[in-house]
């Protein structure tokens, strides 16, 4: 079964950047999924088990922490690394992060190296 | 140049929809194919079909083929992966940008946590390496009177083949021109290749990073632009750090001018303030205080007679008997330093330990009557350190008899005049100093 990431931001600029960041991984098989909102993360969670999302924290109606919140406590998702990102400058509680099971996150503007090195070690995959 | 991807602007949901309403509209069949001949859309050509190719960025990147109204899917296809080609040059710029704020960010955050030149340069020079392919790296900075240029660290990742002579050439070039340059073949028929950028800050260049490399390497404009950014953090950490030097060195001097006012006034103090902070912080090391706490120890012990400015010449160069009046005037001392190192910031933290070296250790004794834990620790050194020397510096020799009975009459005082454990540690380092 091919390996799925998942996107999520309700920013269009911020989806594309983070698409093409991770471009290079389509070449190794990977399947790259782009939801908008909280609602469609969790549709395209359950229904494709992506192995690795990249979620946007401020969204509106369903946050980030919403999502994590849901996916790792409620629907009991172990094997998903999830990955939360906030705004630099915005203050993240950590301890928020750390209670709705979030595995790691980064700020924004975000480092690609970074997500790059991230992804190829969550998917097991050397670019 | 990344190419736009034709297959997946073909299998966009709303590119397949607006393509199949036109063939629709315009009654006509088509396939498309890539480069490679894999047909994406549609069924293999039809008897009289033309190819009409798609063009993305001046390339042919596949073509439409069908009858001639087929020209217009290929014109749709050309500009909808032209915009796509656009739109993907805008992401690389972005994401460029974003890796420059996150290594200035980085960089920044690590540089300014040190005030050290050769830690702000490897810092520099580890980042610079890891980005732009080298061999070898150096920073070099001008010396104090700006003649000469001195390597502060050099990392050669590889064992470098580079000529140094002709790199120092190139070096001179671009400080004498202020800007950073690339040379790509230093020599004729080189494989060396180098990017070097000076640092400055403001108009005043302090020195310059450079960044070589021995293996056919050919750098460019995007090489030059990051190793000026590391550059411009390099450099104003560099220059506070000078500027963290020169305050340093002011504070040091006037401390010096301190010690030096107190010992021209009375010569029987000269080399006490030395000795007993020697002895200070022997007995702090071996009380296992930290460098900071040191410090302090060294600068409370330079400084704890410094109020005998205060106290006028005729009682305290007195030859006789201090009458119980004038001993009172000479108790005063230890107030009137901490009032002296009140006014300087940086000696704030000193100011309780010079006022409590005369505190004993029951309680009797001044100005504050404080005892036990309640003198500070380093007023408790100062006043073993301090008794210490004044039973053993009457004479330009002691011998270690008159030593030993020294640090007897202090053993003598435990609890009532000294903190025993202050006395166990200075004990503990004069037998290994005996020993020696």
């Amino acid at each position: 079964m091919c390996k799925k990431i998942l996107i999520v931001d309700d920013e269009p600029h911020i989806r594309m950047l983070l698409e093409q960041t991770l471009e290079d991984f389509e070449d190794e098989g990977v399947e790259i999924l782009v939801a908008e909102n909280g609602k469609e993360a969790l549709e395209y969670i359950k229904s494709e088990r992506p192995n690795l999302v990249y979620l946007d924290v401020m969204m509106p109606h369903i946050n980030g922490f919403d999502v994590c919140n849901i996916v790792k406590n409620e629907l009991n998702i172990r094997d998903l690394y999830i990955v939360l990102l906030t705004a630099k400058g915005q203050e993240f509680d950590r301890k928020k992060g750390l209670e709705v099971g979030a595995d790691l996150y980064l700020t924004k503007p975000f480092d690609p190296d970074l997500i790059v090195e991230k992804t190829e070690e969550v998917l097991g995959i050397k670019l | 140049m990344e190419e736009v991807n034709l297959k997946k602007l073909v299998g966009k949901s709303d590119v397949k929809e607006i393509i199949n309403d036109i063939l629709k509209e315009i009654n006509i069949e088509i396939s498309i194919m890539d480069l490679q001949g894999n047909i994406l859309q549609g069924t293999s050509k039809r008897e009289g079909d033309i190819e009409f190719p798609i063009n993305i960025n001046e390339k042919i990147a596949g073509f439409v083929i069908g009858e001639s109204k087929a020209a217009i899917i290929s014109k749709l296809l050309s500009y909808l992966g032209n915009s796509e080609f656009d739109k993907k040059m805008l992401i690389k710029e972005t994401l460029n940008k974003y890796r420059e704020i996150n290594l200035l960010y980085n960089l920044s955050e690590k540089m300014g946590s040190t005030f050290e030149a050769k830690e702000i340069s490897q810092i520099a020079l580890e980042e610079a390496t890891r980005l732009i392919n080298s061999t070898k790296a150096e920073i070099s900075v001008f010396s104090k009177d700006r003649k000469r240029l001195e390597k502060v660290v050099e990392l050669n990742k590889h064992s470098s083949t580079i000529n140094d002579e002709a790199l120092n050439n190139y070096i001179n070039t671009v400080l004498d021109e202020g800007t950073g340059q690339i040379i790509n073949c230093l020599e004729n028929n080189s494989s060396e290749s180098m990017v070097c950028t000076p640092l400055k800050v403001k108009d005043k260049t302090l020195g310059v990073i450079s960044i070589s490399n021995s293996n056919n390497i050919i750098y460019d404009s995007e090489d030059l632009k990051l190793l000026n950014a590391i550059a411009t953090q390099a450099a104003i950490a560099l220059d506070n750090t000078n500027l963290y030097e020169s305050i340093r060195d002011t504070f040091l001097q006037t401390i010096e001018a301190l010690i030096e006012t107190i010992e021209k006034k009375d010569s029987y103090t000269a080399g006490h303030a030395r000795r007993v902070a020697v002895y200070s912080i022997s007995i702090g090391e071996e009380l296992g205080l930290n460098r900071s706490e040191l410090t302090k120890v060294r600068l409370a012990a330079l400084l704890h007679d410094i109020g005998k400015i205060g106290i006028q010449d005729k009682i305290l160069l007195k030859n006789s008997r201090l009458t119980g009046e004038e001993y009172e005037v000479i108790k005063k001392h230890p107030v009137y330093g901490a009032e002296i190192l009140e006014n300087i910031d940086q000696l704030k933290d000193i100011v309780p330990s010079v006022r409590g070296h005369h505190e004993r250790y029951d309680g009797k004794g001044y100005p504050d009557g404080k005892k036990g834990d309640e003198i500070p620790l380093i007023a408790r050194i100062i006043a073993v350190a301090d008794a210490f020397d004044a039973m053993t510096s009457h004479r330009p020799y002691i011998s270690n008899k008159e030593k030993e009975q020294a640090l007897n009459e202090i053993y003598k005082n435990i609890n009532t005049q000294f903190d025993p454990v202050v006395v166990e540690a200075f004990l503990k380092r004069a037998k290994v100093l005996q020993q020696n």
